[in-house]
This record gives C-alpha cells, structure tokens and sequence, in this order.
C-alpha cells in the first residue's frame, strides 16, 4: 500500500472531523467529529510504525496511554451531562448546540442571566 | 539526615508532588466526614503541604541543580513555573476554604483540588512527549471535575460547563494529532531533541507546530472564541472562577512555554507574513479585551474580558519578538514577569470583588458606587493594585532603544504599527483602570455600600500583595532612574536567569 | 511472506480504508442520532481491522475497552432522550433558508479544502522522498507490558490515580445536594 496515500487519507480524516466540527449542530455531532481526528491520529502512529520504524513501540504505547486518557475525559463530560443534566438541558444539547458560536454579547454589551 | 538526603536525591525532582500526594492520602481517611473541626485541620495540613512542597521545589534546585531524564526535566524555568503554580494553589485553597467549607462534599473537593495541583506541576516538570499528553489531558480532567463539584447548586451553570470544557477537550484531541505528526517526521521523544536535530523544518513538524498554535489558542479562548468563557464565568461560582483563573490558564501559558523554544525558531527568521500575523492577532485581543471590559456594568465580565487582555499580551510578546524589538530571553523574561503581574493583581481583586458580590447579591459595577469612601483601607489597596497594571508600559522601553538607535528612514513601518498597538492598549487599559476608581469615589447608592462586609482575613491578605506590589514597583522605579540604593544585588529589568 | 497473503493483506487494508470512510462520512451527514452512533462504530470497527492489518491487533483490545465505556454511555444518553423526551420539540429544523446552508455547509467545506490543499502541496516533495523500512514487527502484549513497566510506570501511576480519584468525582455529582 503506497504510504504517501494512507497519509493523505489520514489528512482526509483529519479535514471531515474539522469540517463537521463546523458543522455540527448538536452534542453528538460534535463528539463524532472529534472522533474522526482522534482515529486519524491513530491511523497515523500505526501507519508510521509500520512503514517507517524498526521496532515500532512507541506509537503503540502513545496510542494506549493516549486513547485512555481522551476517552477518559469524554466518558466523564458524558457522564456529568447524563446525571446532573436537567431534562430541558439535555434536550436542548441533542436538539441545538453549536461548539463555536458567537452572540453579540460575547463582544459588547452585557449577558443577561 | 543521611536517610533523609537519601531519600531526598531518590525523588528529585518530585518532592513537592510526593509531599501533596502525602495530604491527599491524610485526607482521604476523612472523605465521609461532615464535622467542622477535621475540615478545618485538613485545610491546615493543605496549607502546609502546599507550603512544604512550595519550599520544597527551591530547596531541592538549589542544592541537586538541574535535573533531567527520560520522562522529566527540571531546570530553572520549571522551578520557577512549579513555584508559580503552588503558589496559585495556596491563594486558590483560601477561595475554597471560604466559599465551600459548609459543603457536604468539601473534603473530597479539596481531594480534587490537589489531585489537579499535582497533576498542574505534572505538566510543568513532563519533557517526554507522552507525560506531557497525558498529565495535559488529566490535569483538564481533573479540572473539570474540581469545576462540576463546585457547581453543584449552580443550575444555571450546568449547560456552560460542558460547552466550555468541550474546547480544552479539542485542545487535547489536536495535540493527539500533532503528536501523531511529530511522530511521523523522527523517532522524537521531546521537544529539545527537535530542536537540536536537522528535521526541524521537516513539513509534518511545522504542520504538527501549527495544529499545536490552533489548540492553545482554542484552550485560551483568544477572540473570536471566547463565549464559552465569559458565559461560565458570568453564571460560574466564585471558587469555580478562581480555579479557571488562577490554575487552568497559568498551566496553559506553561504548556505554550514548552513550545516557544521552537516556535522562535521560525519566528526568528523575521518573516513579513508571520509578523503581520501575529501583530493582527495582538489587535483583536487587545482591542476586544479593552473594548469588552469597558461596555459591560458587569464587574465578573470586567475581570473576564480584562483577564483576555492580559493573555493577549503573550500574544504581543510574540509579535515584539517577531518584528526584532526584543530578544529570546526579554520574550522569556516578559512572560514570566506577565503571569506574576496577572496573578499578583487578579487574586487580590477578584478576592474583594467575590465579596462585594456576595454580600449585595450582584456583580453590577453600580454595587461599588463609593466603595471607596466606606472601606478607606482596601479602597487604597485596590488602588495600588490597579496601578500595578501600569507596570505594562515597561513594554514601551524597548521600542525606545530601537527608536534612538535606528536611522530614522529605515524605521519599519511594522515597528511603527506595533508600537501604536502598545501605546493604544496602555490607555484602553488606563481608562478601564480610571472608570473603576472612579466608581470607587462616586456618591453611594442608597444602603449598598452599608451591606458590605469583609472579614478581618481579607485585610492581612490584600496588604500581603499589595505590599509585594509596592516593593517590586519602587525597587523598578529606582533601576528605572538609574538610582542604585545598594541594598540589594538583584536587578528587576535585567533578569534573564531563565537561560 | 508469500503473494497471496500479501495480495489479501492490501485488499483487506483497501476495503477497511474504504469502509472507514464511508462509515464516516454517513455518521457525519445523517440527522438521526442513533444511526449516527451505529456508522460511529463500525467505523471504529475498521479502525479495529486496520490495526490488525499493521500487525498492531493487540492494541485494538486494549484501547477497545476505554471507547466502550464512552460508547456505552454515550448510546445511553441518546436512548434516555430518545425514549423520555418530548418528539416534536426533540426533531431538527432543517436550515432550508441559503444564508444557513452557505454559513454551515459551504463555508465550512471549501475552508476545509482549501486547508487540505495546502496542506497536499507543502507536503508532496517531503512525502515522495521517505522510504520505508519494510520491516514487519508484530506488536505483542509482552513488548507492551515490558515498556511500561521500565520506562513509563509514572504515567501508569498517574492514570490509576485518576481513576482512584474520579470515584470520589462519581460520588459527588451521583449524590443530591440538599
């Protein structure tokens, strides 16, 4: 398998999870997102380890302890938004939310409570 | 002694991390106490863990020098950046102590606070590539569940967590990547041996540099992505907006620390493109910060947008530094002379404003109509604190140096444009700094001013820093003016002890 | 190693590249959740089969267990909402105006491609030129093992001390505060 495809591949991943990370227009369109960047950093350690490397530990160890903690993190934010979450709340993650947004009182002005 | 000494070179440089790790394993015997008494000796041992670990951490540089393996590495910076961090920590177990202590969980939050200061100096101390991802990514765990736990009651908080904290996740999902890329370019293990190799302007490892330039600047939440930030803060608790101050953002500065070596690198190469950069970015933070902190009533999303601007001052380091005015060391000197500036203000101000707020229910600036009047002393202090940002025109004196040596026609025009910057943000923040004062002396709002209420504590704390403000600023004044008092050997502006 | 195995090696390591892609692209596009989730995972599923095809399977069951538990608890918060919540506030409104689809699809996208164009240009010359080594090493959980107990048992520390610790986190927010 040519290595300069698998990279581009990989960048290509890496692009559909931006992209959707634009694009996502609630809580579990944002995470999907971010899974497609966690697996094209995966696909890269494994694919360097295997084309460019004699004894290809390292990307394995990085993947583990890496995968581990990011995971980590996210089942805790899941896990918080599951239990302390009021049910509008919740409702309104999965319906609306948007990682990057701008109000107007973000610049100027004030926010009301 | 001997066993001690022993013991003592055994874990170097962990000391201060052992001695904490020692309070959390004291206090979780106690986790499941409600009683008063254990809460307030487990915050004593806190304080002196964090006083312990805090000497610790200079006692062990001074007398085993630098220290440097495989996973950790130990030099001056990192002393200094430790010390910075236990230090927040034992300003940050006063907010807790008061704003939390009737919790029902106040023990295991002050388990969590811990954790996360270890897991802080973790990142300062961590040279191989996987200490620092990982510690990164569970000091931002460790953060989040210190911030959900002090939130409990705070409804209206909830939502504003997750969309705040889903950033710094990012943050760490892009240095996955960039790691990944690192990876690819050499069998690299930490950011010196990129430095030092030929591969240094390999592709992957500018890409991995640029995708690691995005993270941070996501994990500060730099304009235009700051909404997460203002909105938690404005509906956050007080200790909870402490934490984010005074621990999330100095491990952030850290973090991009540990990546300025190699971003001088290129930035030194003086290009055109990347100076405009970066000058363009310095506008937007300090103009947005300025302009924000000013058109709110709000003294929360004063502090907050003020707090940006003060980040954006990195940001301007930079572009002094790209532009040829400063050299690497002065960019060292005035980021570590920021963080401490930032830290001795924010901590003393936002210590008496949590009061304010608390004792007349809002965070309107209108609350402080004649603060000044009735509570003479700390108007005083935060006076003196206030002008202590003044120390920010220190920025100017390079630009004069440059200005006297250089040929008139060969000025650039960069260096001019770069310089309005400074002079314009100096007064933005001058006027923000006068319009607080000013409130501060204004005729009193009927039976506002009356509510207020500070405890003796805060009396002795506030002196503390404003003390430490006046000291540093006469002793700065005197080298300014060329007048040697010859008391002391150690010269403020010419520090470059980092090197 | 022989041409048939060689031959089956690419069409498999193809074929999960392919699927990965597809299974992305549709978790990205579809609007229901759980189908999102479903395409989620068997994308991750081909990631499972690409790790074994570059001979690193062991790592696929030791990193599986962690995204369980976050795909398990993920599914879960979509099946409370799906099943306890109000259907008509919880579906979509589609933006068929053109000033949403622009903002939210056709910006995104061409910043998206244009980013990954510069980004095939500044790296094409370097990428040609790196050769491979050629060399297969399988990875084996004794190699693993043996790495993390010489070199990295600190970050083993720090990780089981998080664990320790995020149980006290558990019992704090799963507890009412009255």
């Amino acid at each position: 398998m040519n290595f300069q495809f698998i990279i581009y591949f990989n960048f290509l991943l890496f692009l559909m999870g931006v992209f959707g990370i634009f694009y996502s227009k609630n809580i579990i369109s944002a995470f999907v997102s971010y899974q497609f960047i966690i697996i094209s950093a995966t696909i890269n350690f494994l694919s360097f380890s295997q084309f460019l490397y004699q004894r290809p530990l390292w990307g394995g160890i990085f993947i583990i302890f890496g995968i581990a903690s990011i995971y980590f993190l996210m089942f805790c934010i899941i896990c918080y938004i599951y239990l302390k979450l009021d049910p509008l709340d919740k409702e309104m993650l999965y319906r609306e939310f948007r990682l990057f947004k701008i109000t107007r009182s973000d610049w100027w002005g004030e926010d009301n409570i | 002694m001997d066993l001690i000494a022993y013991i003592n070179e055994k874990i170097n440089p962990l000391q201060s991390i052992i001695v904490l790790s020692g309070a959390i394993f004291i206090s979780s015997f106690f986790v499941v106490s409600k009683s008063k008494a254990i809460k307030r000796f487990l915050i004593i041992v806190t304080s002196i863990s964090l006083i312990l670990a805090f000497y610790l951490n200079i006692y062990s540089f001074i007398s085993m020098g630098n220290f440097s393996n495989f996973l950790l590495s130990f030099e001056t910076a990192q002393m200094i950046e430790v010390g910075i961090i236990l230090f927040s920590a034992l300003n940050l177990l006063f907010f807790i102590s008061i704003y939390k202590v009737d919790s029902n969980h106040f023990i295991k939050i002050l388990i969590l606070f811990l954790f996360s200061t270890v897991c802080a100096v973790f990142v300062v101390v961590a040279r191989n590539f996987l200490l620092i991802f990982t510690s990164l990514t569970i000091f931002i765990l460790t953060i989040f569940q210190l911030v959900t736990a002090l939130n409990l009651k705070m409804n209206k908080a909830r939502p504003y967590i997750l969309g705040y904290f889903l950033r710094p996740t990012l943050t760490v999902i892009l240095f996955f990547f960039g790691f990944s890329l690192f990876y690819g370019a050499a069998d690299f293990k930490d950011f010196n041996q990129v430095l030092q190799s030929e591969y240094i302007s390999n592709p992957l490892i500018v890409l991995a540099l640029i995708i690691f330039g995005i993270a941070i600047y996501l994990y500060f939440f730099l304009f235009p992505f700051q909404s997460p930030y203002l909105k938690l803060i404005k509906r956050g608790e007080f200790s909870s907006n402490a934490i984010i101050w005074f621990l999330y953002f100095p491990v952030g500065i850290f973090m991009f620390l540990k990546l300025n070596d190699l971003y001088s690198f290129f930035i030194e190469k003086n290009s055109l493109y990347l100076s405009i950069f970066f000058i363009v970015i310095t506008f937007i933070c300090i103009f947005a910060g300025s302009i924000g902190a000013f058109k709110t009533n709000s003294v929360r999303r004063i502090i907050s947008f003020l707090f940006l601007f003060f980040i954006g001052i990195f940001i301007l380091n930079i572009s002094m530094f790209s532009t040829g005015i400063i050299s690497k060391s002065l960019v060292d000197w005035f980021n570590i002379g920021n963080v401490l500036l930032v830290l001795f203000s924010f901590i003393p101000i936002y210590s008496i404003f949590g009061v304010v707020e608390k004792n007349t229910g809002s965070d309107s600036i209108e609350n402080i109509r004649g603060f000044g009047r009735s509570n003479i002393y700390i108007g005083i202090n935060l006076i003196i604190i206030f002008l202590s940002w003044s120390g920010f025109a220190y920025h100017i004196e390079p630009f004069i140096k440059y200005f006297n040596g250089a040929n008139f026609l060969r000025i650039g025009i960069i260096n001019i444009i770069l310089l309005l910057a400074v002079v314009i943000a100096f007064i933005f923040l001058m006027i923000n700094i006068f319009r607080i004062v000013v409130q501060f002396y204004r005729k009193p709002i009927g039976g506002v001013v009356e509510k207020i209420i500070f405890p003796k504590f805060l009396y002795i704390y506030v002196t503390f820093f404003t003390l430490v403000i006046l000291v540093i600023a006469i002793l700065g004044l005197l080298e300014v003016l060329n007048i040697d008092v010859g008391i002391i050997n150690f010269k403020i502006t010419q520090v470059y002890f980092l090197r | 190693m022989s041409f048939g195995s060689q031959l089956i090696l690419i069409i498999i390591h193809c074929a999960s590249l392919f699927g990965l892609a597809i299974s992305g692209l549709l978790s990205l596009i579809l609007i229901s959740k759980r189908k999102k989730l479903i395409f989620l995972f068997l994308s991750f599923l081909f990631v499972g089969i690409l790790s074994f095809v570059y001979y690193s399977g062991i790592l696929f069951f030791i990193a599986g267990i962690f995204v369980m538990f976050f795909f398990i608890s993920l599914y879960l918060f979509v099946f409370q909402i799906e099943l306890f919540g109000d259907k008509e506030r919880l579906d979509e409104k589609l933006n068929n105006n053109i000033k949403g689809i622009i903002v939210n699809i056709i910006l995104p996208f061409l910043f998206c491609a244009a980013i990954g164009y510069l980004i095939y240009n500044y790296t094409s010359d370097f990428l040609q030129k790196v050769s491979g080594s050629g060399n297969i090493f399988i990875i084996g959980l004794s190699d693993i093992a043996g790495k993390f107990f010489t070199n990295y048992s600190l970050i083993l520390i720090i990780i089981i001390a998080v664990l320790f610790v995020s149980f006290l986190w558990f019992i704090i927010i799963s507890l009412e505060e009255k």
